[in-house]
């Protein structure tokens, strides 16, 4: 059903209001039926917690300001004298786009030029020294162990396909499209808590339904420890490295309240009901970093905490003991989860260490790599070659791989 | 939504007096509408000027074809649509500026939101505006302390040292926004208004 936007607005205010006739309430019922996204809008937007936090934003929207930006490219709306419009200058167009940004532009196509030249002169030479040894480093791909409570452990990659073991009310099994996958068999009442581990190596990446139907997928050189069975009033898991979860929004049975879902990684802990969020905890990235997709999350640590917002960040500030928060471009963040790299003014440095964490290679600077930076993507499902040529092609730096030994250095020439 | 005019009786008036090129009727219209359209803008671009300034120019194209509206929705439809455009052009250009490689400038051509994602934050910014707009209509010192418990979340006490005034004060100004706001939903037509904001007010 196709429903003009303004009036799902209307009936979800009418909603806030308890003012929904029974034939609106239909009206909602039946537009919420449509996707479960819809749905999970709803239950944000019906988030009282989150309704104030957005409200307590609405103030940086400043009408005298925007006014005086609009009167100053309109001047004839002042005195409201009809006459024709007038056709923007060139001037004005620049000051529309903005000096600031004009000026970038400039500078970006100057360098832009520049660089072009550059690499075409560089490449004859650079051409002859590169060592013509084919690396055949294989991109990482979904490998993982699953350790049960007992410390068995399983080795999911060549596990076979269907139930692999009962754990506790779970049952746990590999499913057709190569997911681990937890359901529920019976009544979670009286059974002793267990603990299940999932843990990726360099070059792995899993992805894992829990119990309560929340969907995690685990990046590489990554763990998520969850138990097989969530209580009822909170929903605990551990993770290390970093992680990718749309949670399942559960009501608990006695409380009919939201039950909780907890993400405790490098020492903040992630307070969800129901949302989509990226958690980048990796011991040599220079933070723990929470990233909102959808929904609403708090971020806390010791006595700190911080609601973010969608398309928001987070970062624990070691120095000042609090949360940061910036916007980050979502698709940089979530490159990995969609089979790619991306980056965006990435230091050398960062880009090496994820390159270290897929393609499990071991990396070792020679020389000044400081202040040089990298923009752009290419697909996780290419060889160490393809992107380690992206990365050289602008004469920069240079990469020698030897074994599993990959060392980057200045190009000096 | 639509029971806003300004200083105008009704929408025909409104557009009457935008179609004439009334600068007070562009304002009305603005008013209404900078709010959810800048945290529209800025949700999509991620940086709070790009978003003023996408607003500012989105009225500017308003206001070169404010002849060829027909009714608010109309309006409405147009504002969200060129600030959208705008917001996704930034997002393309910014992309093609920032890649190094050509080749890999390629990829962020790939739209970053999906028709879905764009009609859920257009939802979300005018249903805040919206409730807002509500807390906004109501009486300078009223508003004040409404905020003070509301949006900062202090207690009665706390407001009333922070505004050298009796805690009694506090209390009766309190109760009087909860009552304004019910009447601004009875104006409006919504009977048996209970506002369910105000179940977070601090109990005191």
């Amino acid at each position: 059903m196709n429903m003009p936007l303004h009036r799902i607005t209307e009936l979800i205010l009418k909603y806030h209001r308890h003012t929904l006739v029974p034939e609106e309430q239909e009206e909602l019922q039946q537009w919420l039926a449509g996707s479960e996204r819809r749905q999970q809008l709803f239950i944000e937007l019906t988030d009282i917690k989150w309704l104030k936090e957005q409200l307590e934003q609405q103030d940086k929207y400043s009408e005298q300001k925007i006014w005086s930006k609009f009167e100053a490219l309109v001047p004839e709306v002042l005195t409201s004298i009809p006459e024709p419009s007038i056709p923007l200058t060139k001037v004005r167009l620049l000051q529309r786009i903005g000096l600031r940004w004009a000026a970038a532009a400039a500078i970006f196509v100057l360098l832009g030029a520049g660089m072009l030249v550059y690499t075409r002169l560089h490449k004859t030479t650079a051409n002859l020294a590169i060592p013509q040894v084919a690396h055949n480093i294989l991109p990482g791909g979904n490998k993982a162990v699953l350790t049960l409570n007992s410390g068995q452990q399983i080795i999911l990659d060549s596990a076979p396909k269907g139930q692999l073991t009962i754990q506790g009310t779970s049952q746990v099994s590999k499913t057709d499209n190569g997911k681990l996958s937890y359901a529920a068999i019976g009544p979670a009442t009286g059974t002793a808590v267990l603990y299940n581990t999932l843990s990726t190596p360099r070059g792995g990446q899993y992805q894992v339904t829990l119990p309560d139907g929340t969907s995690v997928w685990l990046n590489s050189a990554s763990s998520i420890t969850f138990p097989t069975t969530f209580s009822e009033n909170e929903r605990l898991v551990k993770i290390t490295g970093e992680a990718y979860f749309e949670v399942a929004h559960i009501i608990s049975q006695k409380t009919f309240e939201k039950v909780p879902f907890v993400v405790e990684a490098g020492g903040t802990k992630v307070t969800v009901l129901g949302t989509h969020f990226n958690v980048n905890a990796y011991t040599d990235e220079d933070a723990v970093k929470t990233t909102l997709i959808a929904g609403a999350v708090k971020v806390s640590s010791g006595n700190i905490s911080k609601m973010i917002r969608p398309g928001e960040q987070s970062r624990l500030n070691g120095k000042t003991n609090s949360y940061e928060i910036i916007h980050p471009d979502l698709e940089d963040v979530l490159a990995w989860k969609n089979g790619k790299f991306s980056f965006r003014n990435t230091d050398v440095r960062a880009i090496m260490r994820q390159i270290s964490r897929w393609y499990d290679v071991d990396i070792r600077y020679k020389g000044n790599l400081s202040g040089i930076f990298f923009s752009g993507g290419i697909s996780r499902k290419d060889n160490i070659d393809k992107l380690l040529e992206l990365l050289e092609l602008d004469g920069r730096i240079r990469c020698d791989i030897k074994g599993r030994e990959l060392t980057v250095m200045p190009n000096e020439q | 939504m639509q029971e806003y005019y300004y200083c105008y009786n009704n929408e025909v008036e409104l557009l009457q007096a935008l179609k004439s090129g009334d600068g007070t009727a562009v304002k009305a219209v603005f008013s209404k509408y900078f709010r959810p359209l800048c945290q529209y803008a800025e949700k999509l671009t991620g940086r709070l000027e790009s978003a003023e300034d996408i607003v500012a120019d989105t009225f500017v194209k308003l206001w070169h074809r404010r002849e060829q509206f027909e009714s608010l929705e109309n309006v409405r439809h147009f504002l969200y649509r060129v600030a959208r455009n705008a917001a996704l052009n930034e997002l393309r250009n910014e992309g093609r500026h920032q890649a190094t490689h050509t080749e890999l400038g390629n990829l962020y051509q790939e739209a970053h939101f999906s028709a879905e994602d764009l009609e859920e934050e257009e939802i979300r910014a005018e249903l805040l505006a919206e409730i807002y707009q509500e807390v906004e209509n109501l009486p300078d010192k009223c508003r004040e302390i409404f905020k003070l418990l509301f949006f900062n979340g202090l207690s009665t006490e706390e407001v009333s040292i922070q505004l050298g005034i009796m805690p009694q004060t506090v209390r009766n100004q309190k109760s009087r926004a909860i009552q304004l706001l019910r009447a601004q939903l009875l104006k409006k037509g919504h009977l048996l208004a209970a506002w369910s904001l105000l179940f977070l007010l601090p109990h005191s």
